[in-house]
């Protein structure tokens, strides 16, 4: 079964982690703060999970990996001991049994509803710098169950019958028969399934924006991100997590380009490139590319995660305080490389299976903010406060559910 | 400057709050599970002779490296073998094992990777196991046929004459007439008739009779024969192919990997022993008498001499009998976990892995098989 590591994409969003693309959450801008200007503001990002877009670009759901035709074939496949092989092969003997004969198949579901809350505080330290510090706190809520289909009634009691002579070999057989994804995590040394609510930190990010040109009509913001690896790094015996980090550190670049064409009307665009700095880390390695389960680990697996890139083009029309917008954004993301000289060469390219990413996304945002009114002094706060909806529209290896996301932001 | 950040704070928590995903479950149909029923068995309801002990360890990957096995020609058929299913109407020929171990070929190939010889070489030794067992029962089948046709040509030949035609050798007529003697013969079976028998001279009235005789001694015959192929062409052949695969590895890189044995001359006291106590729920006495190839001949491990120890006998998960013990021998010491069963034909059997530690530290997988006939026909309660 593959490790969900696409439920990780949920958690890209501002701040908490640059492993995986996922949905935008606000519209892009070439803006900076004035000097001397601080802003305090709070975004808050609601996913649910429930389907992604797979390998070759299709609509599955996220359980998808835990659908596993319980063929002898696969049952083969994904058993690492050649002993173990050895006895299935002479089951197969007996029972006069073909790789691709099947007792039926190994089902799953997967629920996932997620909150971000990401503080972030930015300082206008000049006219054209500004710094900003993004830590993102993550509220997950994972539901988890597996199951099984059986589908060849007369295979199955044959194979039970011809294990008579070791009943304890039957028993084996049937408690792998009936809880086939439990019985391979309890082998393989991963902790039980569980449903699970969890707080935790993301990765925090440290962002400056530097605007390079501005006039009336046009602006152009140079933005340098780096995120660094304080977010909860994957549990390595869990075959279901939702870490906050990749554990490594990122550096990205960004380009924004505004176009001011009337007071009320800004077209925005940005190109941005991040790039995921090579390390090493501790793996499961996967010795079949049908599934990532495996008890294999090798404390010193070279990897190299994909580097992201993307380009948005945006537009928002603003009067009176009131903002209306709209985006659309392509990422892509290369795939993760890993490398380790424990195992054999093909099992490390198992573990970068389906790393890949691209994703096509419309962005729909309204805001409200009383700038304009605190600068009439008919308002105390000069605050602004926006909801954004992010709808995936083509995807591969991505969540395909929306993200909605709030943001408030308080100046000061 | 507070109440803003009072403010900021109180819509934090809002922002932040979050709601518990929904409970799911996943699709799932299962087919009712067999329960292991376990079995009461009784010490007296079985030998304390043990009929065979197979003690077999696998050689690993790293063992296999470069070894490779060329098949003698006499094995090429063996995971292929027939027989007449006595039990079926019409007697139909039916695989031993099945049509696809027929397709499989035996032997070592060099192309294989060692975690590939690994795998074949432990589908063969178990896949010739599942034969010779299957050889064993249509063994015992197909004798209680020949019993049952012995029988009906035992009654045939009680009522039967035979009398020789005067001056012809070897013929035979069923009616005394005048080419015959007066006295007529009698044959108790098959054997006797055929060796005495050339010609059986019959008419209208007889042939009947001699028909009789024909398909009920070429019935005999034939079963005869299935039951030497199964013994020789199919159990003795596949222990010769294991034994003759596992030397050759043993040869390779110089570790024992098999024992067998079965029970040994009844003449002396020296024959392996398995007995359970009158309410079957302790081993009272386990004694193998076994050659484990280290070239010092049989030799006794016992709990009486502390070669075998650590022994325990209980019910398992699975609700079946466990029998596990320590074997120390000069070679290596293995400990077993051996799941009871009973059945027809196979009788009283301990099967179960095998973990073989070498003196030389290596460790090797393996299995154990412990065989008693059961004492009397008494059904035994579950």
């Amino acid at each position: 079964m593959k490790k969900c590591i696409f439920l990780a994409a949920m958690m890209t969003c501002f701040g908490v982690s640059a492993g995986n693309i996922s949905g935008p959450i606000g519209l892009p801008g070439a803006k900076t703060l004035p000097k001397g200007v601080r802003n305090l503001s709070i975004k808050g990002v609601f996913a649910q999970g429930l389907e992604k877009y797979d390998g070759n670009g299709n609509s599955v759901s996220l359980a998808d990996p835990f659908f596993q035709n319980l063929s002898f074939g696969n049952i083969l496949s994904g058993t690492e001991d050649p002993k173990k092989q050895g006895e299935i092969l002479a089951a197969m003997n007996k029972v006069g049994a073909n790789e691709s004969d099947s007792f039926g198949s190994a089902t799953g579901q997967v629920n996932l509803d997620a909150t971000v809350t990401v503080p972030v505080f930015a300082w206008g330290l000049t006219s054209k710098l500004t710094a900003a510090i993004a830590v993102p706190i993550i509220k997950t809520s994972l539901n988890v169950d597996t199951g099984v289909i059986h589908n060849n009634s007369s295979l199955y009691n044959q194979v039970v019958n011809e294990l008579g002579y070791a009943p304890e070999k039957q028993e084996e057989f049937q408690d792998k028969m009936n809880s086939p994804v439990s019985e391979k995590l309890k082998e393989y040394g991963y902790k039980a399934l569980r449903n699970e609510d969890e707080t935790k930190l993301g990765d925090i990010k440290l962002v400056t924006k530097y605007k390079t040109f501005e006039n009336k009509l046009n602006s152009v913001v140079v933005t340098g991100e780096l995120t660094l690896p304080t977010g909860r790094e994957e549990d390595l015996n869990k075959i279901v997590d939702l870490p906050g980090g990749d554990g490594q550190t990122d550096f990205g670049l960004s380009v924004n380009y505004d176009y001011y064409p009337m007071n009320w009307l800004t077209l925005s665009s940005q190109v941005s490139h991040t790039v995921q700095f090579a390390d090493k880390q501790a793996k499961r390695v996967p010795f079949w590319r049908g599934s990532k389960l495996t008890p294999y680990i090798d404390e010193n697996v070279d990897r190299d995660l994909g580097d992201l890139s993307s380009v948005q083009l945006a537009a928002q029309a603003k009067y009176l305080g009131f903002g209306f917008g709209t985006n659309y954004a392509l990422q892509y993301k290369g795939g993760d490389k890993y490398t380790g000289t424990k195992f054999e060469k093909s099992w490390y390219d198992n573990i970068g299976k389906d790393t890949i990413q691209r994703m096509g996304s419309f962005t729909f945002s309204a805001s409200y903010d009383t700038i304009s009114l605190f600068r009439q002094k008919k308002f105390p706060v000069p605050l602004s406060l926006s909801v954004s909806h992010s709808v995936i529209s083509s995807g591969k290896n991505v969540v395909k559910d929306p993200i909605t996301a709030l943001d408030f932001t308080m100046f000061f | 400057m507070f109440n803003r950040i009072g403010f900021i704070l109180v819509l934090a928590s809002l922002l932040s709050c979050s709601r518990s995903t929904d409970i799911i479950s996943a699709p799932e149909k299962k087919v009712q599970r067999v329960s292991i029923q376990g079995l009461t068995v009784s010490g007296d309801d079985f030998e304390s002779d043990i009929r065979a002990v197979t003690l077999l360890a696998y050689p690993n990957a790293q063992d296999l490296k470069n070894f490779s096995y060329d098949l003698a020609p006499k094995y090429a058929n063996l995971l292929g073998a027939k027989f007449n299913n006595y039990r079926a109407e019409g007697f139909p020929e039916s695989f031993l094992l099945s049509e696809r171990a027929s397709k499989q070929k035996l032997g070592i190939s060099s192309a294989l990777t060692p975690n590939e010889k690994y795998a074949t070489i432990v589908n063969q030794i178990i896949s010739i196991g599942f034969l010779r067992d299957s050889a064993f029962k249509q063994q015992l089948i197909t004798e209680e046929v020949q019993l049952e046709i012995y029988s009906d040509i035992e009654t045939l030949f009680e009522d039967l004459l035979f009398f020789p035609v005067i001056d012809e050798d070897g013929t035979y007529k069923l009616v005394a007439d005048e080419t015959t003697e007066e006295e007529g013969e009698s044959f108790y079976d098959c054997e006797e008739y055929t060796d005495s028998v050339e010609t059986l001279v019959v008419d209208n009235s007889t042939s009947s009779t001699k028909t009789s005789i024909e398909n009920q001694c070429q019935s005999f015959d034939k079963a005869s024969s299935q039951v030497e192929f199964l013994i020789n062409q199919v159990y003795g052949l596949g222990e010769g192919y294991v034994l003759q695969l596992l030397d050759a590895v043993q040869k390779d890189i110089g570790r024992n990997f098999l024992t067998t044995t079965m029970a040994i001359d009844r003449d002396t006291d020296e024959y392996s022993q398995l007995t359970l106590s009158e309410d079957g729920n302790t081993v009272e006495e386990l004694t193998l008498f076994v050659d484990i190839n280290d070239k010092n001949g049989y030799n006794e491990y016992s709990l009486e001499n502390g070669k075998i120890k650590n022994l325990k006998f209980y019910k398992g998960e699975s609700g079946a009998k466990v029998l596990e013990f320590e074997m120390v021998t000069d070679l290596y010491t293995v400990k077993t976990k051996l799941g009871m069963s009973v059945m027809d034909y196979y009788d009283l059997r301990f099967v179960g892995d095998a973990t073989f530690h070498y003196k030389d530290g290596q460790v090797r997988e393996g299995v154990m098989k412990i065989e008693v006939n059961r004492a009397s026909d008494d059904d035994w309660d579950f």
